[in-house]
């Protein structure tokens, strides 16, 4: 763990010396005693400032130094199985640590199958799970062994722009495809989630986010339907509850118990308004599948009557996702007897 | 941060505006309107962070200005159901299969106002990528490059005829592999008949269930040809690609119908079901193809078959399939350079040819 934090204290050293094209001999050097599996900080404006490209030659130089992440992070990068769940996971030390998300490795002491970026099999065992932030950790069996990993970073530093790459195993585990490798930048930083526009589908969850140095930065999570939701656990949720997490406790609620699975119909209300009109519904939401449509007035759900877009809202909420009820709205002075199947508003991905 | 008073004024000045019904747009589709324009400059700066952001493709406009006079758009009544590559001068193009129906008529546009009727030739329906000819002369062929770009590679599709070049931009996530293709499903259990096969069952999340195929139905014929006997329903199905649309004549309550079934896969469930929801529009053909690179640019179904190249402007293959949410197929040079010599010996309409190995 001590190289990972002197690797981490160095990066302003690295974006500093880079200001002088002189310096790019004494980051390798720098880089090479600091730790051999970060790659030097990008001298690209683009990827250096989270900018984007503006011309061919830059592009260029971005993809030369992208290719050698991609070479340098798809050989850490794992498929995992535990129990029914599947989904990936990184190595971040030569110990054999492997991070993943809390909803594969699921609970401390489970043996967990590991594919390696080749398809060798070798086992784990599952250790502390942080669930409110969905993160996990596994140790490979055996001491004897030491493995090829991408050290973690520090999730903090990001900022809205990054570029950033993600791999994993979507789909779950493939014979013959490697882990699968993605581009894109970092659009939003919270203390609970990176979003990304690097997209994410089940078997992806607990693979690995990395910056341009290839640090783990963040574990895929979750996604929301529009392609640039893909939410990753922050590094630093793992950083700041290390020993714990070797320690194999588990603490907290998974995302699933909260907000980020809420109960979701899909229509869009005015609010204010004093009845609950619908303005608009999203593609293939509950509300379009029950038939709801524009213009609709909402006026029960269940037995419980519909005064404003407020208390639609309300309504729902008490419902969970998944759970079948009436609907009655008003449609050009007419009645209409809808079912609706409530939704959840994002999924979970494994 | 001083910045504060002119967003506060910014999000009282259209805070109406966003409650307006069109005003909460899905941020995935394209058009520009001023609300879109004004909230994204006041609300939404994160869409400029996007790969896919005009600020970044643009810088791609050069990269694919030779692929581009090559590529065309297939119209079938004015829309666009596909793009397509031009193969030779001879106005030989090749498009993914599986958007054209059988018995339309298909238009090129071939761009500056030049809109031809295209004829089908032949298609391989392994690689699902057919061959069209249409009569015009001094069309722009593709180059086909045999370069074999590494994992990370930046890769463009360009666009035929339009004011923005580029359509999406990505990278190589994986290199060229087959990509499998699971056996095909329909999705019932049925009981032989001497009318023939009964369906006894409708399996959830199936290709039978998304057509309507109900309980009780007999299945008589698939494509017009009777399935009556014995096992010629699974076999009949087996024949074809999950992906394929067909045809099913069917007996409810005395009456026959016509039925049009996309086929599934096994594998297919409500879990698959959830994450190829989430995924955008997908190609109804999308697995199950001899061999693909997989890159990760966002297109949409109607804008497979066209030439995508590197930074380097070399056309290292066509599109073939937007596949799900974190993947788009594309069928390498090398496979086209020996495939389109078959289809084009294959002259009688509708033939197919095998895979060239």
């Amino acid at each position: 763990m001590v190289s990972h934090r002197r690797t981490h204290c160095l990066r302003p050293v690295f974006s500093r010396a880079c200001l002088a094209g002189i310096t790019c001999l004494l980051l390798s050097s720098v880089a090479a005693i600091a730790a051999d599996s970060t790659l030097p900080a990008p001298n690209v404006p683009a990827l250096r400032d989270g900018a984007a490209p503006i011309d061919i030659g830059e592009l260029l130089d971005m993809q030369r130094h992208v290719q050698a992440v991609a070479k340098r992070v798809i050989p850490t990068t794992v498929a995992l199985r535990v129990g029914q769940a599947h989904g990936s996971g990184v190595i971040i030390d030569a110990d054999g640590y492997v991070l993943t998300a809390a909803h594969v490795a699921g609970a401390p002491n489970r043996t967990a199958q590991i594919r390696l970026h080749d398809g060798r099999l070798v086992y784990g065992t599952t250790l502390g799970v942080y669930r409110t932030k969905d993160a996990g950790l596994i140790k490979i069996k055996g001491d004897d062994a030491t493995w090829q990993f991408s050290p973690m970073g520090n999730s903090a530093q990001l900022e809205g722009g990054h570029w950033c790459v993600a791999t994993g195993h979507p789909g779950g585990f493939q014979d013959g495809r490697p882990p699968v490798f993605r581009l894109g930048r970092v659009l939003k930083r919270e203390d609970d989630a990176i979003t990304t526009d690097c997209t994410l589908i089940g078997g992806d969850s607990g693979g690995p986010l990395f910056d341009m140095q290839g640090r783990v930065i963040g574990i895929h999570s979750r996604i929301g339907k529009p392609l640039v939701q893909n939410l990753h656990v922050p590094v630093n949720a793992y950083r700041t509850t290390w020993k714990r997490l070797v320690s194999g406790d588990a603490w907290g609620q998974l995302p699933g118990e909260d907000q980020a699975f809420e109960p979701f119909i899909g229509v869009h209300g005015i609010e204010g308004s004093n009845v609950a009109r619908v303005a608009s519904v999203y593609d293939n939401s509950p509300a379009q599948l029950a038939g709801i449509l524009p213009g609709d007035v909402i006026i029960r759900v269940g037995r419980q009557r519909v005064t404003t877009f407020e208390s639609l809202q309300n309504l729902i909420k008490q419902h969970q996702p998944g759970e079948v009820v009436s609907v009655k709205v008003l449609r050009d002075d007419a009645i209409m007897d809808l079912t609706l199947k409530v939704g959840k508003r994002q999924t979970r991905i494994q | 941060m001083n910045r504060r008073p002119f967003l506060t004024l910014a999000i009282f000045a259209f805070s109406l505006m966003l409650a307006a019904p069109n005003g909460f747009a899905d941020q995935r589709d394209g058009a520009s309107t001023p609300t879109r324009l004004l909230r994204d400059i006041f609300f939404n700066n994160r869409r400029s962070y996007q790969r896919n952001h005009w600020t970044i493709t643009r810088a791609f406009a050069p990269v694919v200005q030779t692929a581009r006079e090559s590529t065309v758009r297939i119209l079938s009544r004015g829309r666009q159901v596909a793009l397509g590559t031009i193969v030779d001068t001879n106005g030989f193009i090749v498009t993914k299969a599986s958007q054209l129906e059988a018995d339309t008529t298909y238009e090129v546009d071939l761009g500056r106002g030049r809109k031809t009727r295209a004829r089908r030739i032949s298609e391989d329906r392994d690689y699902d990528v057919a061959l069209l000819k249409v009569n015009a002369a001094n069309l722009r062929p593709v180059t086909w490059s045999t370069v074999r770009p590494a994992v990370g590679a930046w890769l463009a599709t360009a666009d035929a005829n339009s004011d923005q070049p580029v359509i999406a931009v990505g990278v190589l996530s994986v290199a060229p592999r087959q990509i499998p293709s699971p056996p095909t499903m329909l999705g019932v259990n049925f009981n032989p008949t001497d009318k023939g096969p009964v369906v006894t069952q409708v399996r959830t999340a199936t290709a039978a269930e998304h057509a309507g195929l109900q309980v009780n139905d007999y299945i008589l014929a698939v494509d017009g040809e009777s399935v009556r006997t014995g096992n010629a329903l699974p076999e009949k199905i087996g024949s074809y690609k999950a992906g394929e649309r067909i045809q099913l004549t069917i007996e409810r309550n005395e009456i026959t119908l016509s039925l049009e079934v996309v086929l599934g896969h096994f594998g297919n469930n409500e879990q698959s079901q959830i994450m190829d929801d989430l995924g955008g529009n997908l190609s109804n053909r999308r697995i199950g193809f001899p061999l693909a690179f997989q890159h990760d640019s966002v297109l949409k179904p109607n804008q497979c078959g066209g030439p995508i190249v590197d930074l380097e402007g070399h056309v290292i293959g066509i599109n073939i399939a937007r596949s799900s949410r974190v993947a788009s197929y594309a069928i390498p040079s090398e496979v086209l350079r020996n495939l389109i010599p078959h289809l084009q010996s294959s002259l009688t309409q509708n033939a197919t040819v095998g895979a060239a190995d």
